[in-house]
């Protein structure tokens, strides 16, 4: 079975905080959470003579969260990394994605993916990619297991726990996990800098420069403001007053803004 | 039977087993260039907890908001079987001019192949300027699928927008609530998904009324789920209206066992910060943030909980926050409608008080 893995890389908002509205960059960075997920159901599902594949599209420093991926038990990977890529939007990057797939891993059996990305996006990434290499998609999976060949996955939606059977060639984006804490074997942690980590530049794929990156892109960022309050808000000290009460018992019984 | 709701063919009648017309049949005979590239188009998504194919309150909020643009058509689009006529009918009364009804037995269920085939031929058909859906489960698959497969670019999860000049400004928060974007697209139709809850539910307007074309579809083959259960209790936090959240600030568990007395007076949910399932105090199902559930009550009710923005993500959507932290500068402080500066075992103290006196005042 030959897994891909599509991770993010996010910037760690838990640390660098943000200033004047601008997300710093060149501050810390992590895998996106719900990468992690995916890595481990990845690792999870994998058995001998099986091969799970990252792939991530970022700037240099995103070869950490490769690297993470690879001390965790991923065989290769690849890195899409260019200045021509810079800018994309969700569009543009399941563009991307999908052309190093269709070019460089059409042997893929299943490609795994965290549904969502802290910084941003929405969970549009999965759905597009797997519409561009047209193939099935389950997403908001949280439970992984193989039986005879195929994947089974879990996910709930509208109260009802839905289990799927999917054959080979299907995407799963999963939103949660189980098992978060993997910790790595002592061979993949020390040999994975000498893992296969290639470096894709766009000329590497069937992509030309007007559809991808920024060029590529069909949305654009107009203006970003920061949200310090929207909100009227009512300060109020606990004190010696019970209006505090009286005020929290009637917004929470009006329940109306 | 006479139907006057369908203008399907020059017939206008209701036939017998449904329309048998084909999708190009149907496209000579009645006049499209009507529609062409204009009018902004909606996913018309339905109900049918009670047998009976209703408008979700999001449908109508979206329809409503495509009516205010500008005095542009606006176009829904529904899926469903036959008995799905009657929610095109409630359609027209929140502001649709025209409901394409794309038609089969099976679509009462949500099939996202089906669906996204569907949505793609009437769009390239009536080339809509917008096409807007709700950021449901459902239309969270739908819309990117059908943007890849048309090649255009698609906002997700928008909380507002507006029209100007015909171009569609999508407003949607980023990184975690802290910042709003304003996102133009540079293709068409226009796409956006948008968070429901986002806009009003517009007036009805009885007897409005409009035009309905039928466009019969197989289903595309789809993946089903082997089995589905119902999934346990303690997952309807995403549905609750009033939720009372505790964080590290909580300090013990009697202070708990107080927050738990209250909400049940109160009809609440209990939810929690990730600290609190650290410690084991609660279940990480209740557990609200990134890696959490999202919430979106009338009333979140936060206790002791500092506001970090992993947590932010999972409640910024909630119509009215109150928080009781100690800290003045508690980043919760800055998102509340509601802020009371003080402990929140005396807070509690004081609300259960409360309570069993007005108990007691009315017996
Ligand atoms: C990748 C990642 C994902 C994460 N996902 C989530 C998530 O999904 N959900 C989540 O909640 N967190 C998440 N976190 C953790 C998050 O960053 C915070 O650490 C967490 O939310 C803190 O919880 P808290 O506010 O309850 O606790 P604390 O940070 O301990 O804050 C306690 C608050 O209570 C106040 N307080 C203390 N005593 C009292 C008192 N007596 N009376 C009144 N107020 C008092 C304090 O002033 C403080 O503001 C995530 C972190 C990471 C890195």
């Amino acid at each position: 079975m030959r897994i891909l893995l599509l991770v993010k890389q996010v910037p760690d908002v838990s640390v660098s905080g943000m200033e004047d509205g601008k997300v710093p960059r060149g501050g810390p960075s992590v895998l996106n959470p719900q990468c992690e997920y995916a890595l481990d159901a990845a690792i999870g599902l994998k058995e001998d003579g099986d091969e799970v594949v990252a792939v991530c599209m970022g700037p240099p420093s995103a070869r950490e969260s490769l690297f993470r991926c690879l001390e965790l038990g991923a065989d290769r990977a690849y890195h899409l990394c260019d200045p021509d890529f810079a800018g994309s939007d969700v569009w543009a990057t399941a563009k991307t994605l999908a052309r190093l797939v269709t070019d460089k891993e059409s042997d893929f059996d299943y490609i795994l993916c965290g549904q969502r990305a802290a910084d941003g996006e929405t969970g549009q990434v999965p759905s597009m990619v797997a519409e561009l290499i047209g193939i099935p998609q389950v997403v908001g999976c949280y439970r992984f297991s193989r039986e005879k060949g195929s994947l089974h996955v879990w996910r709930e939606r509208s109260g009802w726990i839905e289990r799927f059977e999917l054959e080979p060639k299907a995407l799963v984006a999963v939103e949660k996990g189980c098992n978060v804490h993997r910790l790595p074997s002592i061979s993949d942690f020390l040999g994975a800098r000498k893992k296969d980590l290639m470096t894709i530049s766009r000329t590497d794929i069937s992509i030309e420069r007007e559809e991808c990156g920024l060029n590529g892109s069909h949305t654009v960022v107009k203006k970003v403001h920061v949200l310090t309050s929207s909100r009227e808000g009512i300060k109020l000290h606990l004190d010696d007053t019970s209006f505090a009460i009286d005020t929290v018992l009637e917004a929470v019984r009006r329940r109306e803004p | 039977m006479k139907d006057d709701s369908c203008s399907t063919c020059p017939t206008k009648s209701s036939c017998a087993g449904g329309c048998q017309r084909s999708e190009a049949e149907l496209a000579e005979m009645y006049d499209l260039e009507a529609d062409m590239s204009e009018g902004h188009m909606i996913w018309v998504e339905l109900d049918y907890t009670e047998g009976n194919p209703t408008l979700k309150d999001v449908s109508k909020q979206l329809l409503g908001k495509a009516r205010s643009f500008d005095d542009q058509r606006v176009i829904g689009i529904l899926f469903g079987p036959e008995s799905a006529r009657n929610a095109a009918r409630e359609a027209f009364s929140y502001g649709a001019d025209t409901i394409y009804h794309v038609r089969h037995n099976s679509f009462t269920d949500f099939h996202l192949e089906s669906f996204t085939a569907g949505l793609t031929a009437v769009v390239e058909r009536v080339k809509p300027n917008t096409l807007i859906l709700a950021a449901s489960d459902e239309g969270r698959e739908l819309g990117p699928r059908t943007a890849a497969r048309m090649g255009v670019g698609i906002t997700a999860d928008c909380t507002d927008l507006e029209m100007d000049k015909g171009v569609l400004r999508m407003t949607r928060p980023t990184f975690g609530g802290k910042l709003m974007a304003t996102i133009l697209s540079n293709t068409r139709p226009q796409m956006a998904t948008v968070r429901p809850g986002a806009f009003p539910l517009p007036e009805v307007e009885e007897g409005r009324r409009g035009t309905v074309i039928n466009w019969p579809m197989n289903p595309a083959p789809s993946i089903e789920p082997l089995e589905s259960v119902a999934a346990e209790e303690g997952a309807c936090l995403t549905d609750a209206e009033l939720i009372i959240s505790v964080g590290g600030g909580i300090g013990n568990l009697r202070n708990l066992e107080m927050a738990k007395e209250i909400a049940d007076k109160l009809g609440a949910e209990m939810a929690c910060s990730r600290n609190v399932v650290e410690k084991g105090w609660m279940e990480q199902d209740r557990q609200v943030g990134q890696t959490g559930n999202v919430v979106k009550p009338k009333v979140y009710l936060a206790l002791g909980i500092s506001g970090a923005v992993q947590h932010q993500t999972g409640m910024s959507g909630s119509q009215r926050i109150i928080a009781i932290n100690n800290d003045p500068d508690a980043a919760i402080h800055q998102i509340a409608n509601v802020s009371i500066i003080g402990d929140v075992g005396e807070f509690l103290q004081r609300l259960l008080k409360r309570l069993d006196e007005e108990k007691a005042a009315e017996i």
